[in-house]
């Protein structure tokens, strides 16, 4: 269940924007046509027929998922399976409604989800960047037993154990740990560990920056946020101009519309980690300056 | 064999309920959001609904699920 895509459509009936939510959950619901030849889709709900032409769509604001982390899913019955891949197929091949404004294209996220792209976008914009390694090996790499580094992984780790499931975080190792560690069955990302931090998340929609810092009593947190997010506050923040400008720029660059853009504030620079082009954004929409659902919706609508 | 590294630092956890509890609640497919069977008014508005308006709310892997 999406409930960030209630904000959006909350906003355009109070504007009373004309529009339909294709609801992923409720395609058995649906009757669905899609005449290619005439680039019209017709979506029959509740004996209500709504047509989406080529001509009249104005915007998409395209909240599926890119990739299908399935490979964690082993009980998925034979019909769910169809389902999952059929339909986010088919939500993908809305691509072809070209002429639409897309927040975001699924093709521009599939590309704009690989970090080691998204750093050399963010170096080439002008944001300094953690030094960065990709590999399976530490074999014929320096490194400093005494020192800390961040690893972390490529794509989302999920894994699935009998009962349990696994996630990774982004997490804090020595030097001395890496060179006694296992790598070779898949590839990992050892970065340069900045500390003291303050954590940034940069929620960029078209032009428009939404900046808080993340902080726990106050103050900053090592290591990954997210593994504190029962404590952690959202404090609204303005970024120096030029930063502003260099995450829209890099949101841009990569051919998105929207970003969730990673930053860290260490010793008074301002470092870029990734941008999530599908980041979440509803858990601020509560407080005044961030209203990032009227931001989304205004990029919808063609307002400025 | 030595694990590899990431599935060492890999935090385990119980596997999540996949769905909130929408009891009460009902999807309005016209409006496009999840209603209050009793009063109409959209979920994400009723102080009684959690899910997902704040990062507490959210599952282990937040936005890491991209959608899923």
């Amino acid at each position: 269940m999406d409930f960030t895509t209630d904000y959006i459509c909350l906003e355009l009936q109070r504007r009373n924007a004309n529009y339909l939510r294709v609801n992923r959950d409720k395609f058995r619901d649906y009757k669905v046509v899609f005449d290619i030849g005439r680039l019209t889709l017709y979506i029959t709900i509740n004996n209500k027929e709504y047509i989406i032409d080529n001509r009249n769509l104005k915007s998409i604001f395209y909240r599926a998922p890119i990739y299908l982390h399935d490979t964690y899913k082993p009980n998925l019955s034979v019909e769910k399976q169809l389902y999952r891949s059929q339909w986010t197929a088919f939500l993908r091949n809305l691509v072809l409604f070209e002429n639409a404004k897309w927040l975001n294209n699924p093709v521009d996220t599939f590309r704009a989800e690989n970090k080691m792209l998204q750093l050399k976008y963010a170096e080439k914009s002008g944001m300094k960047c953690p030094h960065t390694l990709l590999l399976n090996s530490v074999d014929n790499i320096r490194l400093d037993s005494e020192k800390e580094y961040i690893i972390k992984s490529l794509d989302t780790v999920l894994l699935r154990q009998g009962n349990k499931e696994a996630f990774v975080y982004s997490t804090v190792i020595t030097g001395k740990e890496l060179m006694k560690s296992e790598f070779a069955v898949a590839p990992v990302i050892i970065q340069e560990y900045l500390y003291p931090k303050i954590d940034l998340r940069v929620t960029v929609v078209g032009e428009k920056v939404f900046a808080v810092k993340i902080v726990k009593e106050g103050s900053d947190i090592a290591g990954d946020w997210r593994k504190e997010k029962e404590n952690v506050d959202f404090i609204e923040i303005d970024l120096p101009v030029d930063i502003n400008k260099k995450c829209v720029e890099i949101v841009k660059k990569l051919g998105l519309a929207f970003g969730g853009v990673d930053l860290v504030l260490n010793n008074g620079i301002y470092y870029f980690i990734e941008v999530n082009p599908t980041g979440e954004w509803a858990w601020l929409v509560n407080k005044p300056g961030l209203r990032i659902d009227r931001a989304i919706c205004d990029y919808l609508q063609g307002i400025t | 064999m030595k694990k590899h590294i990431l599935e060492k630092k890999a935090f385990v956890y119980d596997l999540p309920k996949t769905d909130p509890d929408m009891t009460g609640y009902e999807f309005d497919d016209e409006k496009g959001y999840w209603v209050n069977k009793n009063s109409k008014k959209p979920s994400i508005e009723d102080p009684q609904f959690a899910a997902p308006r704040t990062k507490k709310a959210d599952i282990e892997t937040g936005e890491d699920k991209k959608g899923e």
